[in-house]
């Protein structure tokens, strides 16, 4: 927050925080729309690069902030992407379940970790309670967890890749003051 | 800004645990194996035996049961996930094949209770 204050001088802590709310809001709902058009070799998984405007608003900001940077995402991508109801009863509880596991990992050891280890465990929870609703509320079958180990193995790659992303954004956003 | 050595712990650990985080979700007890095909579940026996699909799902599919475990040998999806799952025979293993719509997976059984216990 402290270093944040520096950047712009005229707004106040407040409106600062606000903004940057903002900003990494946009920044997870472009790249959540962008990655629909970037596909992986397992069916319906997807990236998770909006993640990268949550761990941005984890690291720099507070717990307020990134649960709301985490439900705007979560409500405005199935929006602008279609199929609303099915997206946002799978999705919403996974992105609010990873947020806070994340957050609480990042509180409790922060010192220890980068967000790397944060985004490769978000990404294995994300998947793991996306499987979960979708078993309770659609397959209903214990058949779907049978699928479960490929897509948490490479949801777990992926997260290492966004959460190094959000790393090197966090690196260059503290130079560039 | 670079990786700290917890990461790599951290990230081993996640990996290791990809593997047991199915053992959640799935209850244990007596098996059964099932066969889910677009018509509805069918029991299948566990003797040895080699079944084709092609009646029931309309694809050139081989189902093999063999010592108490099942895999789909052959399968003319594209991915072939359902083939290089492999062997399943622990409760709620599963050998799926979504383009084909078809599933071979080891009920246990209180799966299909849905309650753990219900008090009156």
């Amino acid at each position: 927050m402290s270093d944040v204050k520096m950047m712009t001088k005229d707004l106040t802590p407040y409106q600062d925080r606000t903004a940057l709310i903002g900003v990494f809001t946009a920044l997870s709902i472009v790249f959540g729309i962008a990655e629909n058009f970037i596909g992986l070799p397992l069916p319906g998984l997807r990236l998770g690069l909006a993640n990268i405007g949550i761990m941005l608003a984890i690291t720099m900001l507070d717990f307020k902030a990134a649960f709301a940077v985490a439900f705007l995402k979560a409500i405005i991508v199935p929006l602008v992407t279609g199929n609303f109801i099915v997206k946002v009863s799978i999705g919403l509880p996974a992105t609010l379940a990873s947020t806070f596991l994340m957050l609480t990992y990042f509180k409790l050891c922060g010192r220890f970790i980068t967000s790397v280890s944060m985004g490769a465990l978000g990404g294995l929870v994300h998947i793991t309670v996306q499987f979960f609703m979708a078993g309770i509320l659609y397959i209903q079958s214990p058949a779907i967890y049978g699928l479960l180990p490929y897509f948490a193995a490479v949801s777990t790659a992926c997260g290492i890749f966004t959460g190094y992303t959000a790393l090197m954004i966090n690196g260059y956003l503290k130079r560039s003051q | 800004m670079k990786i700290k050595a917890a990461d790599i712990v951290v990230i081993v650990l996640l990996f290791i645990s990809v593997f047991f985080i199915k053992n959640l979700f799935t209850p244990s007890g007596a098996p059964s194996l099932v066969l889910v095909t677009e018509n509805g579940e069918k029991n299948i026996p566990f003797h040895n035996h080699l079944y084709d699909l092609r009646e029931e799902t309309g694809h050139a599919m081989i189902l093999e049961v063999k010592d108490g475990r099942a895999r789909i040998k052959e399968s003319d999806c594209p991915a072939q996930i359902c083939v290089l799952t492999g062997w399943v025979s622990a409760c709620g293993d599963a050998a799926v094949c979504i383009p084909n719509k078809v599933a071979v997976y080891v009920r246990c059984e209180d799966d299909d209770k849905g309650l753990d216990a219900i008090s009156r």
